[in-house]
């Protein structure tokens, strides 16, 4: 009877959740990463930062995560929500020091680094998130020369 | 003693049948808020419908796809739902609205008539119900907004000062591309390629020349309008949130040419826009290149390129939803 009781529960619970709600696409559990970006010995604010994983784009559950940086120049990266980190894994980090185009809403060259760290394959930052373990990058120092 | 206590019901009796009508009523209410909100997704299906239809015939007329929105080098300006005026029974406006002037307080500096610019301002603030949704919060006269474009938001001398207008609002926008972090799961990092959608801007920044046969993907599987909430204010997750001068640029009125520059770049789900965009695009955030944002439960409406409306539910996949918005990707597969 009370084996009865308990799955009775378990399957109003799951109905209630489940049932009565359009599934939402499943998530690749997220780690917390922060840093701090200085070029040429300076915090650096608005600048965008990408993730590439080392294995490629994940096809089942593609994700892409970035980061912006603050007036301190420091980050927590986004992946499906405000500074949830990212999956596990290893990541190439580039960089872009654009500005925002107010008419076209979008955030973009030209690159005050002169394009020097936007690409994955030849990127010096490197940052592995291991399950369950905040990263903190710690001080990234970029150079403009 | 038995025919005085026929008389009256006791306070029990009453108690119950109050409780059993309350039982009724909260079974009813929700069946009744159910039904009022699918009549307002009718009447916003028809409002797409009649835009979709308003944009077959311009395309009847003038053999090609209305512009997003019209810019030229002297910065005369025009957007999308003045140019549809008369092909959806709002001659009365167009006729009245001088083609040759901006909508602009500052159009005077510009070198043009500051009278008709005046008038064409204040006939873009006519409230218009086909370009509102029902289900969007507020009346449309609360949701009349002043636009701003600051100077020098595009580039150097574009535009030469800021740029004020008035404008009522439209809860339908276009769909210029796909870009950003949005972009890149959806085409899993490999986004090259022509990713513009089925309405072009016209004059400096494009040719503006989008017509039915450029829609090589099919026009039944490209978006010609989707729905975001117009207006200035700014929603992440139905709540308004202030972004100061950004709200008054998110392009929300029918007459408002910001409204025909839209790149879908996505948000995150709690509705923040990182500066490369995020995952989601539908019902998280209304600001221009946010995503598409409806007050309607679970997904928002989109009129297809040949005015059919669909229903997109918010879960669809980002690779669905790019598909949707490129017109000649060569990206639709004959298996959806």
């Amino acid at each position: 009877m009370n084996l009865f009781k308990r799955v009775l529960t378990a399957a109003i619970l799951l109905t209630i959740t489940v049932g009565c709600s359009p599934q939402a696409p499943p998530r690749t559990p997220t780690y917390p990463v922060t840093g701090q970006v200085y070029v040429d010995g300076q915090p650096a604010a608005d600048l965008a930062v990408f993730f590439t994983s080392d294995n490629g784009v994940d096809k089942d559950h593609p994700t892409f995560s970035t980061a912006n940086t603050d007036a301190e120049g420091r980050f927590t990266v986004s992946t499906y929500e405000t500074g949830d980190g990212i999956p596990e894994g290893t990541y190439a980090v580039t960089f872009l020091w654009g500005q925002m185009n107010l008419m076209t809403m979008s955030y973009g060259g030209p690159d005050k680094l002169d394009g020097r760290y936007s690409k994955p394959e030849t990127s010096t930052f490197k940052v592995t998130v291991k399950k369950g373990q905040p990263a903190d990058m710690g001080k990234l120092s970029l150079t403009t020369k | 003693m038995e025919s005085q206590r026929r008389r009256g019901f006791t306070l029990v009796e009453l108690l119950v049948v109050i409780a059993i009508i309350g039982v009724l009523v909260a079974l009813l209410l929700p069946a009744v808020q159910y039904a009022r909100e699918s009549a307002r997704l009718m009447t916003c299906k028809n409002n797409l419908k009649q835009i979709g239809v308003a944009f077959h015939n311009y395309h009847d007329a003038q053999r090609v796809l209305p512009f997003g929105y019209f810019v030229d080098s002297r910065l005369n300006t025009q957007a999308w739902g003045v140019a549809v005026l008369p092909f959806m029974e709002q001659s009365s406006i167009y006729d009245q609205y001088d083609t040759r002037a901006p909508p602009f307080n500052q159009a005077g500096s510009l070198g043009y008539n500051l009278v008709a610019a005046q008038k064409n301002i204040s006939l873009i603030q006519t409230p218009l119900p086909v370009f509102v949704c029902p289900t969007s919060p507020d009346s449309i006269s609360k949701r009349i907004y002043d636009g701003i474009l600051p100077a020098n938001a595009a580039g150097a001398g574009l535009p030469p000062l800021t740029l004020t207008w008035r404008a009522a609002p439209c809860d339908y926008t276009i769909t210029t591309g796909v870009r950003g972090t949005f972009a890149n799961i959806a085409y899993l990092n490999n986004a090259g390629g022509n990713r513009e959608g089925a309405i072009l801007p016209g004059g400096l920044f494009g040719d503006g020349s989008g017509n039915m046969g450029g829609m090589t993907d099919g026009t039944s599987n490209t978006f010609l309008m989707g729905e975001r909430t117009g207006g200035s204010t700014i929603y992440r997750r139905k709540v308004p949130v202030n972004l100061g001068v950004i709200g008054n640029l998110n392009g929300g009125g029918w007459g408002d040419f910001l409204n025909g520059e839209h790149w879908l770049q996505g948000s995150l789900y709690d509705g923040v826009v990182p500066t490369n965009g995020g995952p989601f695009a539908i019902n998280c955030t209304n600001l221009r290149g946010g995503g598409f944002y409806s007050w309607h439960p679970n997904g928002a409406l989109f009129v297809m390129g040949d005015a059919s409306v669909q229903f997109i539910f918010e879960n669809a996949t980002q690779s669905y939803i790019a598909r949707r918005i490129t017109r000649g990707k060569n990206d639709v597969t004959l298996t959806e």
